[in-house]
C-alpha cells in the first residue's frame, strides 16, 4: 500500500482538519492566542509547527492546554488578521531568529563564536565544535544551537551577502 | 535583595528598598532580543525596560497564579490575574532563573518565606575569574590560555620523560653524526681528487662507512624508542577519554550521536600520538640539526650561507597564511568521515529493520552522497596539500640555486676551493630537507591539536550527574523513597514529567500505569540517578539523591528492561555481570531463580554459551531470564521492571512472572508494564497521565474510583475482547 492509498482509505476525521471558513485566531489582551472555532472559543491557544523544518509554513496544530483543537492545512485560506495571529504566535514559540548576516565566525581552541545580525537583532552563540551543533537540513539551510538550547536558523546559506557567504565558507 | 545579573544604574535606580529579586530578561514582549528586567518585591512585580521605564506592573496579591511556558529556545513567564498574561519572555539559558522568580511570586502571593536558589541552579562558575562557565564544557574561554593545549599534551609524556631524554640524546647524537660525511666528502675531493694524491683514499671512505652504520644503529635505536613510548602514550590517552565517556551522563549522549566517540577515542588519541612521538622528536632533530649546518656553513663561508637562507623568511610568511586554511580543511575532512562512520554505525545496528523493510537502495543511496562528500573533502584537503608541498620544496631549493651559480663563480675565480662548494651543496640537501619538512610539520601539527581539541572537549564536559565531594555513603539501602516537587525534560522545552510528589515505603512494589509517554520511564531514569531533576527532590532514605555516593546508590539497584542488553560474552559472563565475585553456584542459583537454567542447560555450551553480539543468539525470552538472573545475583535493594514481560509468549510470560515474583520479594520495587493485568498484585498502582500523577492507589481502589486507571482497564480488556474474537 503506497502513501495515496493510506490517505484514501483512512477515516479523513483522523486527521482533525480545521475548516478554514469557521476558524478564526487573535491576539488576546495579555499577549496569548486566542481561537473560535465554529461557535466555540478558546483561550489561550497555542500554536506549533508539525514540520518545523521541512514544511514549517503548512500543517500547523492549534492546541488549547492538552486538547488539540485541529490541524490547520494551509493558513493562506484563513482571514488576514487570523494569518497575523498564527505568525505572531509562531514567532513567539520559535524563538529561532533567522540570519541575516554572519558578521564573523571565529575559531578559538574548544569553541566557535558565530557573531550574526538575525530578523530579531543582534546575536552570538559561542559552540564547542560544529558536528554537534550545526546542522545541514537540504541545501543551503542550517541550524546552529547551542548547548544551552539557544539557537539561529540561515534559511538560505546562498541567498545571503558576499561578506557572510564568505564567513559561512570557512566552515562549510 | 537578590539579583542574579548585575543591574544597570537606570534600573537600580528604580527598584524599591524591599525588592526581593531582580532577573534579566533577554527577549522583549515581541519576541525580539532586548534587555528587559523583572523585579519582584513583596507588594508587586514590575517588568523595567533597559533604559528604567516601567512596561509592565501588577500587584502580588492580584496575582492569581504564575506559571512558566516553555517554547523552542526560550519560553514565557504567565501571571493570571482574572485572565492569563504573558509578563516577561526569555532565551532557554535564563529557564531556571525564572523558574525562581515563579518560585518567589508563588511563596509571596501565598505569604509562605522566599526559599534561596537552590545552588545548583545557579551556572556554574569559573573558579579562577568567577565569570559563568559556557554550557557544557568547564574550561573558561577567558582564562583558556591557548597554548594550554599543547602543555596538556606535553603532561602525557610526563611518565615516559627518560625513554624521551634517552630518544633526544640519540637523536643529537645521530645529528652530530650527520655532519660528519659532507666534511668527508670536501676532505676526498680537497686532499684526495684535486691533488691527485690516493694515500688518504682508503682511510676517509672508511671512516664514510662507519659514519653510515653509526647513523642507521642511532635511527633504529630512536625508532624504537619512540615506537616504545609512543604506544604507551597512545594507550593513556585513549583510557583517558573512554574514563571520561564513561563518567558522562546520559544527558550528554542524548545530545550527541554516540558513533563518533569511536573515532575519537581510536583516531584522535593516533593523531595526538603521532604528534608527541614523531612531531615533537622530529622538532628537535630538526632544530638542532638546522643550527648546526648553519654553524658549519657560516663556519665555512657566511656570504654563500646567507644566500641559503635568503627565502626562509618567504616561507614563514606562507606558512602563518596557511595554517588557518588548512586546519578549517582538515576538519571539513573529520567532518565528513564521521558523518560517514555513524551512517554505516546506524545502518548495521539497525541491519534487520534495513532488510526487513527493503530498504538497502536508500542506505546504499545514503551511504553513497556520505561517500562522495568525503570524497570531495578528500580532493579539497589532500589536493591542497599536494600543492602546499611542492611550493615550499620549490621555495626552499631556490636558496639552493643562489649557491650554486654564486659559488660556482667562486669556484671558477678559484676564490673557494671545489670541496668546499661540494660539501656546501651536501650541507644545503641537508637543510633543506627539514626545512621542506616543516610543511609536514603544520600538517601533523594542525591534526595533532584538532584531535586534541575534540579529545579534551570530552574529557572537561561537565559530569553532570557526579559524586559532590562531600557524596554521603549508603552501604546498605532500605529502599524508602520520597519525591517532592519533581520536574524534568529531556529537552529544555518540554517537561517529561511535572511537580511529582510520591511518597515509597521499603518493599513496596509500585506498578507505574500510564499511556505511552506518560513520563513512567522517566521516573525510573531519575530513581536510576542516570538523570537529575530539574526542580524538586528525590529523598533515598531520607537523603538527597544528589548526594548519595553513585556506587552505592547502583550497587542496590537493579534493572530489568523490556529491551535487554546482553554484552558480546558467555551466558555466564552476562549472568555475573554485576557481580563479578559470584561463584558458579551464585550464577545457577540465579539462573534457577530467573527460570532461566532450563534453557541454558539445553544450549550446546550450557552456561558458556556465546550470545553473540548484542544477544542476538538469544530468542526474547532467554534474553529476559538471563537479564533476571542478572538481577538476581545483583540483590539489589531498588529494583525496576520496565516491561520486562512485553512481547513474550504466554507461557515465557508465565515463566518470567513467577521468575519476577520471586525477585520482587523484599525489594522496592517500581514495575511498568504495558499489560495491566501483570500489576495487579502492585502494593499500590501510581496512574501517570502526561507528566503528572493522575491517581494513586491499589487495583481494587483505582478500578472502584473508575478513573484514568479504570478506563486504561476497560480499554484493555475492550482490545483483548477483539483480539479473542479475531483470533
Amino acid at each position: 500500500m503506497d502513501g495515496a492509498d493510506i490517505g484514501s482509505e483512512a477515516d479523513p476525521s483522523l486527521l482533525n482538519l480545521l475548516e478554514p471558513s469557521s476558524l478564526r485566531v487573535r491576539v488576546g489582551p495579555g499577549g496569548l492566542l486566542q481561537a473560535w472555532v465554529g461557535e466555540l472559543s478558546y483561550r489561550p491557544v497555542e500554536v506549533q509547527q508539525a514540520f518545523p523544518r521541512s514544511d514549517p509554513g503548512r500543517f500547523l496544530v492549534l492546541s488549547h492546554g492538552e486538547v488539540e483543537l485541529g490541524l490547520i492545512e494551509d493558513v493562506s485560506c484563513l482571514d488576514a488578521e487570523s494569518v497575523r495571529a498564527l505568525e505572531y504566535g509562531l514567532r513567539v514559540h520559535y524563538l529561532i531568529p533567522r540570519v541575516t548576516r554572519i558578521q564573523r565566525i571565529r575559531q578559538e581552541p574548544g569553541r566557535w563564536t558565530w557573531d550574526v545580525i538575525t530578523d530579531r537583532g543582534p546575536m552570538q552563540l559561542t559552540v564547542q565544535n560544529l558536528h554537534d551543533h550545526l546542522e545541514t537540513i537540504g541545501s543551503g539551510r542550517m541550524l546552529l544551537t547551542t548547548e544551552d538550547g539557544r539557537g539561529c536558523e540561515i534559511v538560505a546559506a546562498g541567498s545571503l551577502d558576499r561578506h557572510s557567504r564568505r564567513q559561512l565558507a570557512k566552515v562549510w | 535583595m537578590a539579583s542574579l545579573e548585575p543591574l544597570p544604574p537606570s534600573v537600580a535606580s528604580r527598584l524599591d528598598d524591599d525588592t526581593v529579586l531582580t532577573v534579566a530578561c533577554d527577549l522583549d514582549l515581541a519576541a525580539n532580543f532586548g534587555e528587559r528586567w523583572l523585579s519582584i518585591t513583596p507588594r508587586r512585580v514590575t517588568l523595567y525596560s533597559e533604559q528604567g521605564q516601567v512596561l509592565r506592573e501588577i500587584e502580588v496579591a492580584a496575582v492569581a497564579s504564575a506559571r512558566l511556558v516553555t517554547d523552542r529556545g526560550g519560553g514565557h513567564l504567565v501571571l493570571s490575574h482574572g485572565q492569563d498574561e504573558v509578563f516577561a519572555r526569555f532565551t532557554a539559558p535564563l529557564t531556571k532563573n525564572f523558574a525562581y522568580a515563579v518560585t518567589v511570586i508563588e511563596a509571596l502571593r501565598e505569604g509562605r518565606p522566599v526559599p534561596p536558589m537552590a545552588e545548583r541552579d545557579r551556572a556554574p562558575a569559573c573558579p579562577t575569574c568567577q565569570r559563568e562557565l559556557p554550557p557544557g564544557t568547564n574550561v573558561c574561554p577567558v582564562c583558556f590560555d591557548r597554548s594550554q593545549v599543547v602543555r596538556r599534551l606535553l603532561t602525557y609524556i610526563r611518565p615516559y620523560r627518560l625513554q624521551v631524554a634517552a630518544a633526544l640524546g640519540v637523536l643529537l647524537l645521530g645529528t652530530a653524526v650527520q655532519l660528519v660525511p659532507p666534511y668527508l666528502s670536501k676532505l676526498i675531493v680537497d686532499r684526495v681528487l684535486t691533488p691527485r694524491a690516493g694515500s688518504a683514499l682508503l682511510g676517509l671512505v672508511g671512516a664514510l662507512l662507519a659514519a653510515s652504520v653509526l647513523q642507521w644503529t642511532l635511527q633504529a635505536v630512536r625508532g624504537y624508542l619512540g615506537v616504545w613510548f609512543g604506544s604507551r602514550m597512545m594507550g593513556d590517552i585513549r583510557r583517558d577519554t573512554y574514563n571520561a565517556l564513561m563518567a558522562l551522563s546520559l544527558r550528554y549522549f542524548d545530545q550527541r550521536q554516540v558513533s563518533q566517540f569511536i573515532s575519537r577515542v581510536n583516531s584522535d588519541a593516533q593523531s595526538m600520538q603521532q604528534f608527541m612521538t614523531d612531531g615533537i622528536v622530529m622538532i628537535t632533530g630538526q632544530t638542532v640539526l638546522i643550527a648546526a649546518v648553519l654553524a658549519v656553513m657560516l663556519t665555512m663561508d657566511w656570504r654563500l650561507a646567507l644566500l641559503t637562507f635568503a627565502t626562509i623568511p618567504l616561507i614563514a610568511v606562507v606558512s602563518l597564511v596557511v595554517w588557518p586554511f588548512v586546519r578549517r580543511r582538515w576538519y571539513r575532512q573529520w567532518r565528513a568521515m564521521m558523518h560517514l562512520n555513524v551512517l554505516v554505525g546506524d545502518s548495521l545496528q539497525g541491519i534487520r529493520v534495513v532488510k526487513a523493510f527493503g530498504q538497502e537502495p536508500a542506505e546504499r543511496g545514503r551511504y553513497s552522497a556520505a561517500n562522495l562528500d568525503l570524497i570531495q573533502q578528500n580532493v579539497r584537503t589532500d589536493g591542497m596539500w599536494q600543492g602546499i608541498f611542492p611550493l615550499f620544496s620549490l621555495l626552499t631549493g631556490f636558496g639552493g640555486l643562489l649557491v650554486w651559480y654564486f659559488g660556482g663563480e667562486q669556484v671558477v675565480h678559484q676564490k673557494i676551493p671545489l670541496g668546499t662548494l661540494i660539501a656546501f651543496i651536501a650541507y644545503i640537501g641537508m637543510l633543506l630537507g627539514p626545512l621542506q619538512w616543516f610543511s609536514q610539520l603544520i600538517n601533523w601539527v594542525t591534526n595533532a591539536m584538532a584531535a586534541a581539541d575534540r579529545v579534551f572537549e570530552v574529557i572537561d564536559a561537565p559530569r553532570e550527574i557526579d559524586d559532590a565531594a562531600t557524596a554521603v555513603a549508603m552501604p546498605s539501602i532500605r529502599g524508602h523513597v520520597r519525591f517532592e516537587g519533581v520536574t524534568f525534560s529531556y529537552e529544555s522545552h518540554r517537561s517529561a514529567v511535572t511537580e511529582i510528589e510520591m511518597e515509597i515505603q521499603a518493599g513496596e512494589m509500585i506498578g507505574l500505569v500510564g499511556h505511552s509517554g506518560a513520563g513512567k520511564s522517566t521516573l525510573i531514569n531519575l530513581v536510576c540517578r542516570f538523570y537529575d531533576p530539574d526542580q524538586g527532590t528525590i529523598y533515598l532514605d531520607g537523603v538527597d539523591l544528589r548526594t548519595v555516593r553513585q556506587a552505592d546508590l547502583h550497587r542496590q539497584v537493579g534493572v530489568v528492561l523490556q529491551e535487554t542488553f546482553l554484552f558480546d560474552g558467555t551466558v555466564a559472563e552476562n549472568i555475573g555481570y554485576a557481580n563479578r565475585q559470584a561463584s558458579r553456584q551464585d550464577i545457577i542459583r540465579a539462573a534457577k531463580i530467573a527460570n532461566a537454567h532450563g534453557f541454558i542447560m539445553r544450549l550446546q555450551d550450557g552456561y558458556d554459551t556465546r550470545v553473540g553480539e548484542r544477544g542476538q543468539r538469544m530468542s526474547g525470552g532467554e534474553k529476559q531470564r538471563i537479564a533476571i538472573a542478572r538481577a538476581v545475583l545483583h540483590n539489589p535493594r531498588l529494583l525496576i521492571l520496565d516491561e520486562a514481560t512485553a512481547s513474550l509468549d504466554t507461557e515465557t510470560e508465565r515463566q518470567i512472572q513467577e521468575a519476577l515474583a520471586r525477585l520482587v520479594r523484599g525489594r522496592t520495587t517500581f514495575a511498568i508494564a504495558h499489560r495491566l493485568s501483570t500489576l495487579r498484585h502492585a502494593d499500590r498502582l501510581i496512574v501517570l497521565e502526561q507528566g503528572k500523577i493522575a491517581e494513586i492507589g491499589t487495583h481494587e481502589e483505582l478500578l472502584r474510583s473508575r478513573g484514568v486507571y479504570y478506563r486504561l482497564v476497560q480499554a484493555q480488556r475492550e482490545l483483548s475482547r477483539i483480539r479473542g474474537v479475531e483470533g
